[in-house]
Order: structure tokens, then C-alpha cells, then sequence
């Protein structure tokens, strides 16, 4: 049913029309979020059904009471004042600077509205605002006024203040825009939690982030209109209209996945227009792929014959759902119906997080075992696939299984199927095996974030995430991320300076928790900036560089004004540097100056002392083992800002906070303004627990050696779990995979079979 | 003089006090609530009605007290010759004046209260009349208060202009004691009697103040 209906509304500020003819529905229980840039109109549509707006041609039905009386020459009559006062008390309102009652207690800011309006009693008010400030977590806070409150603490007072006349729909503008971003966290967790009650919301944000997790629908408004609609997946993550995309580059990287398709069609042009070429080529490319068919169909074969294969049969009937970061429901109901079908009990939530538990009749000991059922989707530019629907071919290549041009997904589809077939064993009769099953792991971890482990029994749990043969890992870092910026200012008129690019193309990058040990990647936005620095007197005028804030920059691009007679100087740097790192671009060239204005040499200077000074790569190290690591990751620019993103993890929380006081001292002497930062929690236990050491006998038993003990600078689920599990043991295990999160993904067979067996050796000696 | 004079003479002047306080009192009781519906009034989105609450602030504000004073009881006499009582006529035109003067204080009190408090009030579903009492008001009380006890202390000696219509209040007596002794005795006294009923007053209001003091 619709509970809200906009039909047609128009909004006029002085004949400024903000709001041009726009009509949309909103289902009970749905969450509706509208995105757009700021002066969109997106806040004014909330203003207008609450009715602190009015409006100016069309009309609003809320829970089946129009707004709107009738039409007379041109001019909208609103309704009556009793009908008026009804919608108002299905709507609710959480503003995004609180506007709480300073002089009324945080309690009597919420018992006025049921005492006043509802006519309720002082004591049912009473109950009212105890029970939601419980909800909201500010209970022991009901005595204090709000000037004595945190922004987080305050929009929680205002949520719960909006639901305490208990409104249909609640309405939000900007909940967390004035906040500090360290304070955004503890709101959207309550506005989350309101979603997954199923109350309908209409949420005006620019969180993408939020609005991606706690969407059932996006509406993306642009100068006043509907530009875009649809479910987050597809307003986010394939945006169709130019302006959505453009808005959505500003906040986030686009997937990987489209712009490798995008740069696939604009190669493909560039063919066209060379048309001899293109025969050739496209000859080449059928000859190949008929290979790739052939050898396919063979290996299908092949493929039924590989030991375990209970676990191969599971992996191959995985492969045939798409199950890409964010999509999980199929590879869910796939989970559901192997459970039910086995008689297992089992637990699902609205992430689609799948817990399964197979119980023995003596019931004695409990192992949980945990995998990830999401992939990353990544092909080749010649491959037609896919990743919704087209299922992912195996192929039997040597010792190696992989696909055909796409990711394989044994990054965890291997560990899911390793976990369905201890699930699905008759062996291991006198131990519960529990089945942990999470998603988004590549992308938001919000499933090991969410997932509730309170049904678990066992606190042991064995990843089979992110393993290699022969070693195990028993800690993980924390990491921290953090996005700065600094307004721009310009400088006009460079009079005898002269424009140059630089350019620094091909790096290696990689992930900045497992790649950072690697000096040969090399980092270019530090590069490029070293070498400014070492140029001096020089004005940026354009910079950016790297993609994501959890990889290592692969490429960086600065156009720049320098006196011409430094270029030899430059250019020896530049040899300099190539000579350090093998096959990377790295290109001086003069620009083509339209006007001279760049960034002024204040603003210039910040950035430069700020990436020259950041202390980057592996800080510290013990035995080998990187334990505080630091990423430079991207520099960006919007309309009016330059933003810096960076990471730091750390193994050592000690040796990080020392760390962290000197980035503070950077981060002020240059005047950054933080505005998003986010702790990713790390695993840290005893390095001899009970399941290290059982473990570690497994493998002894089998091999004759100690599984080597090892520290990963990565983020991995487990750090979520800690919180989730009293006394939890937590390690990953897992065969040899290759290239993972490329085309080029493979799983090593023989090293799949070897640490399935440390597996049952496990569960034998357990 | 002597002891016995003075205290004698500050009898007299007592007896005055009582009439002072009288005209003191009314006057805050009607000009206060009057100065709010003025300044909600001035702010009034009719053109007409701030237009005339305009001119009657300019008017009341613009001209000496004294001549207000004069005007409101002697015009009725020169116009319509009806004479009337003396009180009513000085707590009119006080009572008149203040409340202009009032009327631009709670208008500001009303104005520096953000929009988004009579907003988040009206999406709870309280009406006009609720919002102001319940919300708006506890607050403008607040941010006004020290504007307010500048003009009520003022208003405490402006009582002495009563004099000018023949009303005997103490400082009416404090002069007719100081042309009988010759002496500016009773004038100094007069003095300290609105120095203590100042105080009094500043006192009052610290506490309310300090009282309010609960939240910023």
C-alpha cells in the first residue's frame, strides 16, 4: 500500500522553481532515500510533506488524506485544519540541526508531544521516553538538557522525540550532515536499526555509503527533477544517467567492474576506426577463444574426477549462482535450501548472513567454521560476461582450476563449499559442526559487522578466508581510514612560469594490508610529490592520483607551474626514479595553458608538505612480519576541495597511537580538515589458544612440520566477531590461490586437497 | 534637622512609597502581557496591523512621557470635557508607553528563537497557541530578561513623574518636605528609598536569571 503519494508537486521560491513537477510513491515499511547535490530541491520535498512548506501545484496523499482540498483559478486551496493536523500526526521529523527544546530535559523533550497532543498521562509519557531512549541508548542521559550533549547524542534525542508521537512515516533531512564525523556512526546505527523494523522512512542524505545499506529504494534528484530511480543496487552500482554518475564519482569510486567496461568500449572505437586492424585482432580474438571453449569442455570432464569431491561438487554448484558483493540472495536461498533439505537448523537475517549448525547426537564438542559467499567480479576486456546471471566456468588448467576470463571466486566460494561438505559428511558424527556464512566481505564487511553470533556455541572459529597452505593466520590488523581535505584556493596570473604535467602511470599497486611490503610497488602520488618538492616553487594545478583508500595507488597525475629552466632538473629526478621501479610510465610534458591560474602557494605548499611528510609504507616490522603499515591513497578533487585519503593499519595499538601523534602534527600544522574516518577492527589472542595449537597438531600430524604462525596486515571478519563471541579463538586456513581478485584467479588443486585433509585431520583429533 | 525630623520625615515620605509601588505594579501587570501581544503583532504578516503597531511604537517611544501624560488626561477634559480619575489616567499612560517599549523587546526575544523550534514544534502537532506558550515563550522569557529589568527599574523612577497630574507619590512629598524645611534633606532621602527599591528589584531579577541558568 502506498502510504505516501507526491503527485505532480511543484515548488516556486520568487518564481525560482525548485521542485519542477515531480511525482513518487512510498510503500509502508520501505525505506526511501533521496540523494542528490546540494540545491537539488531533495530537502524542500520533505519541507513540503511535512507542510512547513507550501506548495504550489500538484498534491500530497498521506495514509489516504489529501493535502490538497481543491484547485480554484490556478491557486491550490489546502484542506481543513482538523485533516491537516491528522497528516501531521502520521508524519514525523528529524531535522538535520536537532532543534531540540533547549529548555525542556532530554526525557520532557520527548514527553511533551504524548502529553500535550496524545493526552496521555505523565506516567505513560513517561514509559514512552524511557523505552526509547533505551532504544537509542541514552537512557542514563534523560535527566541532562541538550546543550550538555554530544551532535550524535542530539540527533538520537531528536529520532526518539520524532517517534514518541508514533508516526507512520518519519521523515529525515540531512541526519548526519551536521555532525562530526566521528559522530555519524552512532546515528546511523539507530537509523538502521529503525529500517530493519520496517518503519517507512523517507531519509534526504548524502551518505552513499548509508543510503546503499539502508535503501530499499533510491530516488537521485538533480535541479528539482527525478533523475533516477530504483533499488540502491541499481541507482549506485549501475548508475544509468550521466548526472548520477558524476554525483556518485564525487563520494565513491565506481566499481571496478564498470570502468573496465568502459574502457573496453573505448578501445573497441578506437578499432573501429582503424579498420584494417580490426579484422586482424578480432581474428586473433575468435581463434583464441574457441581454444578456451575446447579446452572448457574437456576439463568439465576432468573436473568430476578431482579429489575431494565433495567439495568440488559443491564449488561447481556455487559457480552456477551469481553471487557478486551486495547480491547474495540466490547464493541464500541456495544455503536455505541445503539445510532444509538435510534437516539442519538454521538462521538467516536481512543481510542474507546464513548461519547453519549440523548437531551429533552425543552432542559433545562444537567447531564453527566461517566463509564468505560473496565474490569480487572482475573479467577480461575481450570476455562477454555476464556476472548477474552467467554462471562461472571452471576450467581444469595443470594443477590449477580457474575460469574463463573472469574471477574465479574461489576468494571464498572455495571455503563455502569446504564448509558444505563437512556439513554434509556422515564422518564426524560426535562433534556440531556450525556453518558461519557471511556477505559483502569485499566491499562493506557489513555482514560480519551485522551478523548476529548469539545462536553460536562454539567459540572456535576456523576462516577458510584468505589462507595459504602451510601457514595459519592468528592476527590481523587494525586499520584505520580516513578522508581529509583542503579548500582550494586560486592564484592568478603566473606570469613567467610555465605549465608542465607530470604523469605516473602502471604501478603495481595492490591491496594496501597485503601488498605493502612490497617496496618495488612503489607509491606514485608520493613519487610525483617528491619530486615537487625537490623542484620547489611550484603551483599545482590539477591533481589526482589512485583509486580507492584500500589500495595502494597505481597511477597519479599533477599539472603544475614551474619555471621552465628547472625542467632538466626535473627530468633527472624522473630517471632517477625509473630506474628503481620496473615497467611504469613515468612522463614530463609540457601542458597546453589555457589560462595561468592554479592553486595559490599556500594551498599549493599544504598539499605538497602534507603527502611529502606522510609517512608511508612499512613502519615497523618484527620478524619479517609487517606490524604497522601506513597507504597514501588518493588524491582527489571536487568543486571545491582537494581530498586526500589515507590508511594506516597496525598489528601494535601502542606503537600505532605513538604513530598517530605524529600524524596528528602533520594533519594540523597543514590544516586538514578530516571529514570521514572509520576503524576497522584488527584480530588480536593469544598466539598458543586452544584451536592454534589444535591446529597446528593437525597439520603436524600430517606433514611432520608447524604450520608457520602469521601476522597479516589485512582486515579480515574475525576482528568484527571479537566483540560478538566471549573468549573468542579465531584463525584462517586454506589452500593456494593465486592472483586473487583478478581474471587470472586460481585455486592450486593439490594444495586444495592437502589442507582439506588438515581439515578432517582437525575434526578427527578434536 | 534633626534625628527626630529625619525620622519623622522618612514616615512621611513612606506613606509615598505605597502609592509608588501601587502604580508600579499595575503598570508591569498590564504593560508586560500588552508589550507581547504588541510585538507579536509587530511582527504580523498583514501589512496594516504592523504598519499601525509601527506608528504607535514610533509615537510612544518618540515623545516625552511627560507629554503622554498630559495628553492622556487632560485631552478627554479639552475634547469631550469628561474628567476622570487621576490613578487610571497616569497607569494608562504608563502602561501605554511601557508596553511599547516591551513590545520591541519580546519582538527581538521573539526573532533570535531559531525557526527550526516553532518547525519541530508544528511537526509534534502543536498548534500556534501551544507552540508559543509551551516552547517559544519559556525560552524568549530567558533571552530577554536582561532587557527587561533595564526597563523595570526605569519604569520604578518614571513613577515620579505621577507628580505632574497631581498624584502625591513619594517624591511629590519629597519635594513638598524639602520647600517646607528649605532643606535638599528630604530629596537625598527620597534618593535612598529608590536606591533600596532598585536593589530590590536587581534582585529579583538575579534570581530569576540564575534560575534560568539550567540550560544555554
Amino acid at each position: 500500500m502506498n502510504i505516501v503519494e507526491v503527485k505532480n508537486l511543484s515548488k516556486k521560491y520568487n518564481n525560482l522553481e525548485v521542485i519542477k513537477d515531480i511525482s513518487f510513491n512510498v510503500e509502508e515499511g520501505e525505506t526511501l532515500v533521496i540523494l542528490g547535490a546540494s540545491g537539488s530541491g531533495k530537502s524542500t520535498i520533505l519541507r513540503c510533506i511535512n507542510n512547513l512548506e507550501k506548495i504550489d501545484k500538484g498534491n500530497i496523499i498521506i495514509n489516504g488524506r489529501s493535502m490538497i482540498k481543491e484547485e480554484k483559478k490556478g491557486k491550490l486551496i489546502y484542506n481543513d485544519k482538523e485533516i491537516l493536523n491528522k497528516i501531521n500526526l502520521d508524519i514525523g521529523m528529524v531535522f538535520q540541526d536537532f532543534n531540540l527544546f533547549p529548555h525542556l530535559s532530554v526525557k520532557e523533550n520527548i514527553m511533551i508531544a504524548p502529553i500535550k497532543i496524545l493526552n496521555k498521562s505523565k506516567e505513560e509519557a513517561e514509559k514512552i521516553a524511557n523505552e526509547l531512549l533505551k532504544k537509542m541508548d541514552l537512557l542514563d542521559k534523560k535527566d541532562e538538557y541538550p546543550c550538555s550533549l554530544s551532535g550524535g547524542q542530539k540527533q538520537r534525542v531528536s529520532i526518539a522525540r520524532s517517534l514518541a508521537i508514533n508516526p507512520k512515516i518519519i521523515c529525515m533531512d540531512e541526519p548526519t550532515s551536521s555532525l562530526d564525523p566521528e559522530l555519524v556512526g552512532e546515528v546511523l546505527k539507530v537509523i538502521k536499526k529503525l529500517a530493519k523494523e520496517k518503519r517507512t522512512m523517507i531519509i534526504v542524505t548524502h551518505e552513499i555509503k548509508f543510503a546503499e545499506e539502508v535503501a530499499d529504494r533510491i530516488i537521485f534528484m538533480d535541479n528539482g527533477k527525478i533523475v533516477e530511480e530504483g533499488s540502491p543496487e541499481e541507482v549506485i552500482k549501475n548508475p544509468r544517467e550521466k548526472r548520477t554518475k558524476e554525483f556518485l564519482k564525487r563520494y565513491i569510486d565506481l566499481e571496478p567492474e564498470i570502468v573496465t567496461k568502459k574502457r573496453y568500449i573505448k578501445r573497441k572505437t578506437k578499432r573501429e576506426k582503424e579498420n584494417k586492424m580490426e579484422d586482424k585482432i578480432d581474428n586473433e580474438n575468435t581463434i583464441k577463444n574457441k581454444k578456451i571453449n575446447e579446452v572448457g569442455s574437456e576439463s568439465q570432464r576432468e573436473l568430476d574426477n578431482i579429489e575431494p569431491k565433495e567439495v568440488i561438487r559443491f564449488f561447481r554448484e556455487i559457480s552456477s549462482i551469481p553471487r557478486k558483493s551486495g547480491n547474495e540472495e540466490k547464493i541464500k536461498d541456495y544455503l536455505v535450501d541445503f539445510a532444509q533439505k538435510r534437516n539442519l537448523e538454521y538462521f538467516v537475517d536481512e543481510y542474507f548472513n546464513v548461519i547453519i549448525k549440523r548437531k551429533s547426537e552425543e552432542n559433545k564438542k562444537t567447531i564453527a567454521f566461517q566463509a564468505h559467499t560473496d565474490m569480487i567480479c572482475e573479467k577480461r576486456d575481450d570476455i562477454e560476461h555476464d556476472f548477474s546471471k552467467d554462471s562461472i566456468k571452471l576450467i581444469v588448467d595443470g594443477d590449477y582450476l580457474r575460469a574463463d576470463g573472469t574471477t574465479l571466486g574461489a576468494d571464498n566460494g572455495i571455503g563455502v563449499a569446504q564448509i558444505l561438505a563437512l556439513l554434509n559428511s556422515d564422518e564426524f558424527k560426535n562433534i556440531n559442526i556450525e556453518g558461519i556464512f557471511t556477505v559483502q566481505e569485499e566491499t562493506t564487511m557489513i555482514g560480519a559487522k551485522e551478523i548476529d553470533l548469539s545462536k553460536l556455541e562454539s567459540n572456535k572459529i576456523i576462516s577458510l578466508d584468505g589462507g595459504k597452505e602451510g601457514k595459519i593466520l592468528v592476527g590481523s590488523a587494525n586499520c584505520l581510514e580516513w578522508s581529509a581535505r583542503i579548500k582550494k584556493e586560486y592564484e592568478y596570473n603566473l606570469g613567467d612560469y610555465t605549465e608542465f604535467k607530470l604523469i605516473y602511470k602502471n604501478f603495481k599497486g595492490g591491496h594496501s594490508g597485503g601488498n605493502i611490503d612490497d617496496e618495488k610497488r612503489g607509491n606514485p602520488i608520493k613519487l610525483g610529490i617528491d619530486i615537487l618538492k625537490q623542484t620547489e616553487d611550484v603551483y599545482i594545478k590539477e591533481i589526482s592520483g589512485g583509486s580507492r583508500v584500500n589500495v595502494i595507488p597505481r597511477d597519479f597525475y599533477v599539472e603544475f607551474f614551474m619555471k621552465k629552466e628547472k625542467l632538466n632538473k626535473v627530468k633527472e629526478l624522473i630517471k632517477k626514479q625509473k630506474e628503481f621501479y620496473e615497467n611504469v610510465i613515468i612522463e614530463i610534458e609540457e601542458g597546453n595553458e589555457v589560462n595561468k591560474k592554479a592553486f595559490s602557494k599556500d594551498i599549493t605548499n599544504r598539499i605538497i608538505d602534507f603527502i611529502y611528510n606522510y609517512e608511508n609504507g612499512v613502519l615497523e616490522k618484527v620478524n619479517k612480519a609487517v606490524i604497522l603499515s601506513c597507504n597514501m591513497a588518493t588524491v582527489k578533487e571536487d568543486e571545491d576541495y582537494i581530498n586526500i585519503e589515507y590508511s594506516t593499519r597496525a598489528n601494535d595499538l601502542n606503537l600505532r597511537d605513538i604513530y598517530l601523534k605524529r600524524l596528528n602534527k602533520l594533519i594540523e600544522k597543514n590544516n586538514l580538515e578530516i571529514i570521514w574516518s572509520q576503524e576497522l577492527k584488527g584480530v588480536n589472542q593469544e598466539i598458543d589458544n586452544e584451536l592454534i595449537n589444535l591446529c597446528n597438531r593437525a597439520y603436524k600430524n600430517l606433514y611432520g612440520k608447524d604450520l608457520e604462525k602469521m601476522i597479516r596486515q589485512a582486515v579480515v571478519e574475525g576482528g568484527f566477531f571479537k566483540d560478538k563471541i566471549k573468549d573468542l579463538e579465531y584463525v584462517c586456513l586454506g589452500p593456494d590461490t593465486e592472483d586473487v581478485h583478478s581474471p587470472n584467479e586460481r585455486l592450486s588443486i593439490s594444495s586444495l586437497q592437502r589442507t582439506w585433509k588438515v581439515l578432517e585431520e582437525i575434526l578427527k583429533i578434536y | 534637622m534633626s534625628l527626630n525630623q529625619i525620622i519623622n520625615l522618612g514616615k512621611v515620605l513612606f506613606s509615598g512609597v505605597g502609592v509608588l509601588l501601587q502604580i508600579f505594579i499595575i503598570t508591569l501587570i498590564l504593560s508586560i502581557p500588552l508589550g507581547i501581544i504588541i510585538g507579536i503583532l509587530r511582527n504580523s504578516k498583514c501589512r496594516i496591523i504592523s504598519f499601525i503597531t509601527r506608528v504607535y511604537i514610533l509615537i510612544m517611544r518618540g515623545t516625552p512621557i511627560m507629554l503622554q501624560i498630559i495628553v492622556v488626561y487632560f485631552a478627554p477634559y479639552y475634547l469631550f470635557k469628561i474628567n476622570y480619575d487621576r490613578f487610571l489616567a497616569i497607569i494608562i499612560a504608563f502602561v501605554a508607553n511601557y508596553a511599547a517599549y516591551f513590545a520591541e523587546i519580546f519582538r527581538s526575544g521573539i526573532n533570535s528563537i531559531p525557526k527550526g523550534q516553532s518547525e519541530a514544534a508544528y511537526t509534534l502537532g502543536f498548534n500556534k497557541c501551544q507552540t508559543f506558550f509551551l516552547i517559544l515563550l519559556p525560552q524568549i522569557i530567558k533571552n530577554v530578561l536582561p532587557p527587561v529589568s533595564n526597563e523595570v527599574v526605569s519604569l520604578l523612577k518614571t513613577t515620579s513623574l505621577a507628580q505632574i497630574i497631581g498624584i502625591s507619590e513619594m517624591f511629590a512629598l519629597a519635594q513638598k518636605q524639602a520647600n517646607y524645611y528649605f532643606s535638599v534633606m528630604p530629596l537625598f532621602m527620597a534618593g535612598a528609598y529608590y536606591l533600596v527599591l532598585t536593589f530590590l528589584v536587581s534582585l529579583i531579577f538575579n534570581r530569576i536569571e540564575k534560575k534560568l541558568e539550567y540550560y544555554s
